[in-house]
């Protein structure tokens, strides 16, 4: 089947489904909230309206949302800041280079290919979510190896921003309905196909009743939020409007349209939104690593970690036409730091502070930590879900660098960072 | 968690996009690096011939490295510094050439160049680099370098590499062993053996400590002072 770029019916797990399949009810009984139809646990927001949209639309364009996102209502970013249109070139073999190096390359941009639209967040987002997603980003899609970073957003900035994504909030009543057949929906109509939903243990994943390609069944699993979130991303009548047609809201989404009655839809929603969760996995941030006793060289450090990981953000703008990436020249609403870690020079000369200071990067804070040793670890303490507080991890929205690759790095810049 | 590795991959393969395809490098925005071994081309691109050039100075051979640079930018004597910034950082490389190579490096036409002549060109070059890129270290440490080669310019040049130091902010060995001979010149002992100790941590190559004051001994500036001469 041709694969049109809007027509990516990803097989995103459908949410869909007729009623309880003859299969599902031979399984042995589960442990779930009663079955009786339950209200919403999520009333329509009452937040207050804040925000001015009109400044939000500027901030979309100032804090670069357009070089990852689509959807922002602006153009998007020219192709050689555009970090997704990019990599997705090189996977679908537009990138101007040999076949040869395009094969090489494919393999390893695969993953990175994929950012959500913004499209109709008004629609499907609610200013609660939005406000507290941006002030602190968590990652809700399990199969993007990328997140949204946490920007430097003022509480202002945040209300505008949210203003302008969600220009109004919907005032539709909670939907409810019946738990249990939610549940076998679920498991019938494929949704566990593409999404996860932790926190409900043991949901089977099925075919998914409408036909879709290979490219839009990985698209769409790349995309697949965790289910646990619907009920903090949007109220039970926003679910049940985007289940009835996806794509009538965001017209680029990923996930299918999955045929439902309007009992089945309304038991999808009571289940996404009122099942009870198991509480998250409490990740304990890795502890920092005894320095290595063996001499470490420039070398593995820069093999390692800064060619492999820092460099493509904090470059040298002398041969990347000028723009040195965000971590040096400056975006996504960072100023420029002119920090260079693509050679040894470079990555000597340090940072520019607050005060626009040079300031070196190996300086110890009050802990005794290494400014990059505590910038490395603090991506670690993220991902675990802690306040870093103005310290932000690097790198920046991407994995965390393995604790070994920074025990590296740590115990070269106590060896006196030799070349 | 998610794969590191991911995302350190495409740095790589960003890199490799830009040395290998500068075209398509400019689609992506991103930094240049060297891979010799990827290399198969007849005639290497202005890009790769820098960043070769810049390797070579890295090793201390200067005079070769200047050669590399007037491959792909023959009137670069004459570029002005910040308008492109492939041959800015050209203009740096041939600048530092000429000031590791202690002046002794002609260029082509009926010009002639003399050591200090050479030195003294190099010096407004990276002069001119240091106000189009002001508060960079990286580019400091290179002037600082140049500065200390010329008896009027040395205290200037002290006071720059001296205040690097002292952040510790400085990366480039030769830096640090100009700075070491200027610290000796002073009667700083002690100062001039940490400099040089930084030097050799740093140094690529063990002979660019001591390469800095003898470069004028290079036994291809002869020969490529001639090349260069003929062109």
């Amino acid at each position: 089947m041709p694969t049109h770029p809007l027509s990516r019916l990803v097989g995103i797990g459908a949410i869909l489904g007729i009623a309880a399949s003859v299969a599902a009810c031979k399984e042995p009984p589960r442990r779930e909230p009663p079955p009786a139809p339950v209200a919403s646990a999520l009333a329509p927001s009452t937040v207050a309206l804040a925000g001015d949209a009109a400044h939000g639309k500027t901030l979309i364009a100032e804090l670069q949302c357009n070089r990852c996102h689509d959807g922002t209502d602006a153009a998007p970013a020219p192709q050689n800041k555009h970090c997704v249109h990019c990599h997705a070139d090189i996977v679908g073999g537009k990138f101007k280079a040999s076949a040869a190096l395009l094969s090489k390359w494919k393999p390893v941009v695969e993953d990175l290919t994929d950012a959500p639209s913004l499209t109709s967040a008004g629609k499907r987002l609610t200013r609660t979510f939005v406000r507290s997603y941006l002030a602190k980003p968590h990652d809700v899609r399990p199969g993007l190896s990328q997140s949204m970073p946490r920007l430097a957003l003022s509480a202002t900035q945040i209300d505008d921003l949210t203003a302008y994504l969600v220009p109004e909030e919907s005032a539709a009543p909670s939907v409810t309905g019946d738990l249990e057949a939610g549940r076998r929906v679920i498991e019938s109509k494929g949704c566990i196909t593409c999404h996860a939903m932790t926190g409900v243990p043991g949901l089977v994943a099925s075919a998914i009743p409408v036909p879709v390609t290979r490219d839009e069944l990985l698209h769409g699993k790349r995309l697949a939020p965790d289910l646990r979130y619907v009920r903090e991303r949007q109220t039970s009548a926003q679910t049940a409007a985007w289940l009835v047609d996806p794509k009538a809201i965001k017209a680029d989404s990923a996930m299918p349209k999955i045929p439902l009655t309007d009992n089945e839809r309304r038991d999808v929603v009571a289940f996404l939104h009122s099942r009870t969760l198991d509480p998250k996995v409490v990740v304990t941030p890795p502890t920092r690593l005894p320095l290595l006793t063996r001499k470490v060289t420039f070398a593995e450090v820069d093999k390692r970690v800064f060619h492999r990981t820092c460099w493509h953000c904090h470059s040298e703008p002398d041969y990347a036409i000028g723009d040195g990436g965000p971590g040096n020249s400056g975006g996504f609403g960072f100023k420029p730091r002119g920090l260079n870690l693509s050679d040894y020079a470079g990555i000597a000369a340090g940072f520019l502070n607050d005060k626009n200071d040079r300031e070196s990067i190996f300086n110890a804070g009050a802990d005794g930590v290494p400014r990059l040793v505590t910038a490395l670890l603090a991506r670690h303490a993220e991902e675990a879900g802690a306040d870093t507080g103005p310290v932000r991890g690097m790198p920046l929205g991407y994995a965390p660098v393995a604790m070994e690759d920074i025990q590296l790095v740590d115990s070269w810049i106590a060896q006196g960072r030799p070349r | 968690m998610k794969p590191t590795s991911r995302a350190a991959s495409l740095a790589i393969v960003a890199s490799f996009a830009l040395a290998l395809v500068p075209s398509a490098a400019s689609a992506c925005g991103m930094s240049v690096r060297l891979a010799p071994t990827e290399q198969v081309r007849v005639k290497p691109s202005p890009v790769l011939e820098v960043a070769a050039a810049e390797k070579l100075l890295e090793q201390g051979q200067p005079v070769v490295a200047a050669r590399k640079v007037l491959a792909s930018f023959s009137s670069i004597r004459g570029e002005e510094a910040g308008k492109d910034p492939l041959k800015t950082r050209a203009l740096r490389v041939f600048a530092l050439a000429a000031v590791r190579a202690d002046g002794n490096l002609a260029l082509g036409g009926n010009q002639t160049w003399t050591r200090v002549a050479n030195l003294e060109w190099a010096v407004q070059s990276l002069r001119e680099i240091d106000q189009k890129r002001p508060n960079d270290p990286a580019v400091q440490a290179d002037l600082g370098e140049a500065l200390a080669r010329l008896p009027h310019t040395k205290a200037e040049g002290f006071k720059i590499l001296d205040g690097l130091a002292q952040k510790d902010l400085m990366g480039s060995p030769a830096a640090y062993a100009a700075l070491s001979r200027l610290r000796a010149e002073k009667g700083d002992t002690p100062g001039a053996a940490l400099a040089m100790k930084r030097c050799e941590g740093m140094a690529a190559s063990p002979a660019v400590c001591g390469a800095t004051k003898t470069a004028a001994a290079d036994p291809r500036s002869t020969s490529v002072t001639a090349l260069l001469a003929a062109r």
